[in-house]
């Protein structure tokens, strides 16, 4: 049980991460009102369990890991009914952040990065997005160092191979388009 | 597990740890030389560069995005229960202005005789406290640095450590942009609070808040070449401290006390 000043300290803290959070789910799921779903669950989840959280310097991983895995119970569920998320809905939302101009490549990236697996999605996030470096990605993940940047390598390699693909299917439209 | 690159020796994870800046300085020297000397594995890295730049463009903003009240709320509901929260409604916005337009012609009054009382009396805690403060002379019980949050977090920080509706005041008409906030803990009424601004020319006005434990006053005085502007009313405590002349503190300080009533 969290005292009265601990429990203030958690929920500024909370509230203080609160943003990155839903940036964080946003990416992981590819779509801001999946991610505001899964944010305010882990923030119920995170209220519950206060007490569990032994180091406060820790709350940004540990608030990642309750939403990670929120996120593949859901998936799971997704998957056992058959439904998903619409990715032409998931690229406007996204898509409506940048220039008009960068929007097509845009979409390519959301929709690459979107085929990756959860696995190499987040270990992409937590270097590209949150800015982690090496050594704090293993303690978070309990994986040796070794792993992270193997993990890494093929994550980035899978997400290029998209991308390129991605690039030739367009030069492609546009050359029978002119044609 | 390690793949090379038969090309240059070179294996993949220690490419990304390249581009990842995780090398120790000498393999990261022999690296980027292999980088110059092989057009091929510079455009992989510049792709995989762009990759990374692309991730953070297209999410990075995303952390702007306001939190909906609702979830702030939420957090501090569950949080807080057994405290009642009261708004400083005592002070209606239009009051607030017309006591700030005044405050100049009070302070320049009382200046001589607040300063004696200031400095003969010992019910100036709170001034001690917010000089604390200001110089690192006590531990903060939480730092939070503004620019990783947004203004209603902002809000919500203050309004959770001292249990009333409070906002972070906006002095960047006057040239002061917020950047830090710190609670502390074991002052009287709990908590304390201070909001530290900086002007362009690197002058940092601090503003210092908690629950009152003398009566109300408002007095501007001037110690060491600091000036110094307490604004207490029933519910709040205010401490103004910043170097600047007499006629400014009470543009700033008139701000930002009017500035923190939601």
């Amino acid at each position: 049980m969290l005292t009265g000043n601990q429990q203030d300290q958690f929920a500024t803290a909370l509230i203080a991460y609160l943003p990155r959070l839903r940036r964080y789910a946003t990416a992981l799921a590819g779509s801001v009102s999946v991610a505001d779903d899964l944010v305010q669950d882990c923030m119920e989840r995170a209220l519950k369990r206060a007490e569990t959280l032994q180091d406060p310097q820790r709350m940004a991983g540990w608030l990642r890991s309750i939403l990670l895995h929120l996120y593949m119970d859901m998936v799971r569920l997704q998957r056992s009914r058959g439904t998903g998320v619409d990715i032409t809905q998931v690229d406007n939302d996204l898509a409506l952040s940048v220039p008009p101009a960068d929007r097509g490549a845009t979409i390519d990236f959301i929709r690459a990065l979107d085929g990756l697996s959860v696995e190499h999605r987040q270990i992409l996030l937590l270097v590209g997005l949150e800015g982690l470096n090496y050594r704090e990605i293993a303690e978070e993940l309990g994986i040796p160092m070794g792993t992270v940047m193997s993990r890494l390598a093929r994550a980035r390699e899978r997400l290029r191979n998209a991308l390129d693909k991605e690039q030739n299917v367009n030069s492609a439209e546009q050359l029978s388009a002119r044609r | 597990m390690t793949a090379m690159n038969n090309e240059s020796g070179i294996n993949k994870e220690e490419l990304h740890a390249f581009i990842d800046g995780e090398l120790d300085p000498i393999r990261a020297a022999e690296f980027a030389e292999l980088v110059e000397n092989d057009p091929a594995l510079a455009a992989r890295v510049a792709a995989f560069r762009s990759d990374k730049e692309q991730l953070d463009q297209i999410y990075g903003s995303l952390r702007d995005l306001p939190v909906p009240p609702e979830w702030l709320q939420r957090v501090r509901d569950v949080s807080v229960p057994r405290r009642p929260s009261f708004s400083r409604a005592v002070f209606s916005r239009p009051g607030v202005v017309a006591i700030a337009a005044s405050l100049l012609l009070i302070l320049t009054v009382n200046f001589w005789f607040a300063y004696e009382r200031f400095i003969t009396t010992n019910e100036d805690a709170v001034i001690a406290e917010a000089f604390a403060a200001r110089q690192d002379a006590t531990h903060a019980e939480q730092s939070v640095a503004v620019a990783s949050i947004v203004p209603e977090a902002r809000n919500q920080v203050l309004t959770m450590a001292l249990s009333m509706m409070l906002k972070a005041p906006d002095l960047t008409r006057l040239g002061y942009r917020l950047e830090n906030i710190r609670i502390f803990s074991g002052v009287p009424g709990g908590k304390a609070a201070e909001l530290a601004y900086r002007d362009e020319q690197n002058r940092v006005f601090t503003l210092y808040l908690r629950h009152p434990s003398s009566p109300p006053r408002v007095d501007l005085v001037e110690r060491d070449g600091m000036r110094i502007c307490i604004w207490q009313d029933d519910v709040l405590s205010t401490v103004m401290l910043g170097e600047m002349s007499a006629g400014e503190m009470a543009r700033v300080a008139s701000l930002a006390y009017s500035g923190l009533t939601l």
